[in-house]
């Protein structure tokens, strides 16, 4: 399946911008549409990479807050959308040095956890299994599979957005990959 | 199965069960939230970014026009002053390495055909396994700086090198030793290489010559070229200073995207890629190409037919390369470790069970390497053992929240040094701490902690 294409300032249309233009000049309305059309997006994201809900929640309201905060010195209105990625995007590393990892389940608590045979199970199974592959990964190579594989962003804009280049983004986007691959492979030894 | 389980680890599983983590719909009251805070908080003024009360027009003007004189005068004042902020001089010119010619090793590894090494004009030959245990090159991030010395892993002798402050340019996530052990070079978190200690001078000098890239550079053993991909996917070899010394053009089609290796001898790169390949990076089926960097051919080595090759390392006399391999091609992963002969490409398993960051021993008799499901496990295996595990040196407890990292065998091939992720009341801290076990077993030991280091 192809991913959607977006950029890292949709949605680029004059009207968004006029409200981020006016958000930046203290127009508080102007800044409740512009939160609307974006908080569910960024939420889902910050889930994603945080694995919590409150964690998450909290950190789309400080990236939110945040740019709100700094919004008059944005020069270029047009940079907004990947201006507020590279605050969320900090917030969640922030939080993620913060904490301690998700408790270890060894490969023995897996296997007690599965069930043989159905699907639901199976789903449930891969889901956490991949749940805590995601928690053995860095801070920075979560966010990249989370803004790519579900956010949708190339990697040019993932690049720009977060001020790297391109190609650190392409070789830890595989790293990525590779990780959750081991984790898999390893759970094939894991069973009957 | 489900219809999960029965999909390929492609975009469309990693994006499904990514969304199911992400979940939807927003919690309550999260936009007012976020709201209410805002109706509270100030927002920054341009004006040097204090908050200053809304001016009428004319006052704005003038306080812009003052501020504006105010700079100019201050940018005169400090013309030519020294910059607060640096740290370690610029490089001079590096000049071209020398060292003495030591006697390959010749490698134990039983090769159903005769192999012949990389490259017969050698610049410099694959360095002998050292009988001591040699000292460990460090990089230690302490409170405020960064401290760069050699130390003695059994003494606890130190030998500074040189300090980084914290917050500059060369943060760290690698070291590692040159052939001949008179140089070490820092590899920052951007992938490129960014200083180099001089062990016989004790100094350390950042190679501000050598601009940062989205491409992970390798230092040749010799420690007087690096190897890079370049944004047309061909390969750079510069010289110490960033100068190029050569661009080796890579297959048409394939795009390299991990670490580069250097053949022990410093006359071939070892890339691995995709060929051909989708517009990420991905397709099928990976290759292993070797790249002499004296104008001779590019060529493929073997054809394994796999969906992800990394080229975690060469033995010392350079016959062989150690390989991780994945592919996903159904329900299943598989994957491991492959010894693969450098010059016939012939490649034996020797572990299926998705281990990484493997290296060959000193001696080339043995691998160390990551396994576990979470990296939980350091284990040894001999390199001409039948596929199958190896002998775990060093777990994690149960329960226990860590993972373990970075094995590197002792030159004499005695101890394993790994990096081991600390935690100190539930939290994460630091850049891992160090420890030490036995290669033929024992009790680990620690180290040194929130540091890196090569042996």
């Amino acid at each position: 399946m192809e991913p959607v294409v977006t950029t890292s300032s949709a949605p680029a249309v004059s009207a968004d911008l006029d409200l981020v233009r006016r958000a930046g000049r203290g127009d508080l309305a102007a800044f409740e549409r512009v939160v609307e059309e974006r908080a569910e997006r960024l939420h889902r994201t910050a889930r994603a990479i945080l694995g919590d809900d409150a964690e998450a929640a909290d950190a789309t309201q400080e990236a939110f807050v945040s740019a709100w905060r700094a919004l008059p010195r944005l020069r270029e209105p047009e940079r907004f959308d990947a201006w507020l990625q590279r605050i969320r995007i900090n917030g969640c590393r922030t939080r993620l040095r913060g904490r301690g990892r998700v408790a270890h389940i060894s490969l023995d608590d897996a296997l007690e956890q599965r069930q043989p045979g159905p699907s639901v199970s199976d789903q449930v199974a891969d889901t956490d299994l991949l749940a805590h592959a995601i928690e053995r990964l860095d801070a920075a190579k979560r966010s990249l599979l989370v803004l790519h594989y579900l956010d949708h962003q190339p990697v040019d804009a993932i690049a720009g957005s977060l001020g790297i280049p391109s190609g650190t983004v392409k070789s830890r986007l595989f790293e990525a990959r590779a990780a959750l691959s081991r984790a898999l492979t390893a759970e094939g030894e894991a069973r009957p | 199965m489900s219809d999960l389980r029965a999909l390929p680890l492609d975009d469309a599983r990693i994006e499904r069960m990514l969304a199911m983590r992400g979940g939807r719909g927003l919690p309550a009251d999260l936009v007012a939230d976020i709201l209410a805070t805002a109706a509270v908080t100030p927002q920054s003024r341009r004006w040097f970014g204090t908050s200053l009360p809304r001016l009428d027009r004319g006052t704005r003007t003038l306080l812009v026009a003052a501020a504006v004189v105010l700079a100019i005068v201050t940018t005169a004042l400090l013309v030519g002053s020294q910059r607060q902020n640096v740290v370690i001089p610029p490089a001079p010119p590096i000049p071209p390495v020398t060292s003495p010619t030591p006697t390959p090793t010749p490698s134990p590894i039983p090769s159903a055909v005769a192999s012949t090494a990389p490259s017969a004009s050698a610049s410099l030959p694959a360095a002998a396994p050292r009988d001591d245990h040699g000292p460990l090159i460090v990089y230690h991030r302490g409170v405020s700086a960064v401290d760069l010395f050699t130390l003695d892993a059994f003494t606890g002798e130190r030998v500074g090198m040189g300090t980084l402050q914290r917050g500059a340019a060369v943060a760290g996530q690698h070291i590692e030793w040159s052939a001949d052990r008179r140089a070490a070079f820092v590899y920052a978190d951007t992938d490129s290489v960014s200083a180099r200690i001089d062990v016989v001078d004790r100094s350390v000098a950042a190679l501000v010559g050598v601009p940062p890239t989205g491409s992970s550079d390798s230092v040749s053993p010799s420690g007087d070229k690096i190897a890079r991909l370049t944004d047309d996917n061909d390969l750079a070899i510069l010289d110490l200073n960033g100068d190029p010394m050569t661009t080796i053009a890579l297959p048409d089609g394939i795009q390299p995207l991990l670490r580069v290796r250097w053949s022990p001898d410093s006359s071939m790169v070892a890339v691995s890629s995709c060929l051909p390949c989708g517009d990420k990076g991905e397709g099928v089926p990976w290759h292993v190409f070797l790249a002499p960097i004296d104008g001779r051919p590019v060529r493929q080595v073997g054809d394994l037919a796999v969906e992800y090759i990394a080229i975690d390392d060469w033995s010392s006399d350079g016959r062989h390369l150690l390989l991780s391999d994945a592919s996903c091609p159904d329900a299943t992963c598989t994957g491991g470790l492959l010894v693969m002969d450098a010059a016939t490409g012939v490649a034996a398993r020797l572990t299926s069970t998705g281990e990484t960051s493997a290296v060959f021993s000193p001696d080339g008799s043995q691998v160390a390497y990551i396994d576990g499901l979470f990296g939980t496990r350091i284990s040894v295996k001999p390199t001409d053992d039948a596929p199958g595990g190896g002998r775990a040196v060093a777990t994690v407890p149960d329960g226990a929240p860590i993972g373990f990292d970075d094995p590197t065998w002792s030159p004499n091939g005695d101890w394993i040094l790994y990096r081991q992720e600390p935690v100190v009341d539930g939290q994460q801290t630091g850049i891992g701490d160090l420890w030490m076990v036995p290669s033929a077993g024992g009790e680990p030991r620690l180290v040194i902690k929130n540091a890196i280091a090569d042996w």
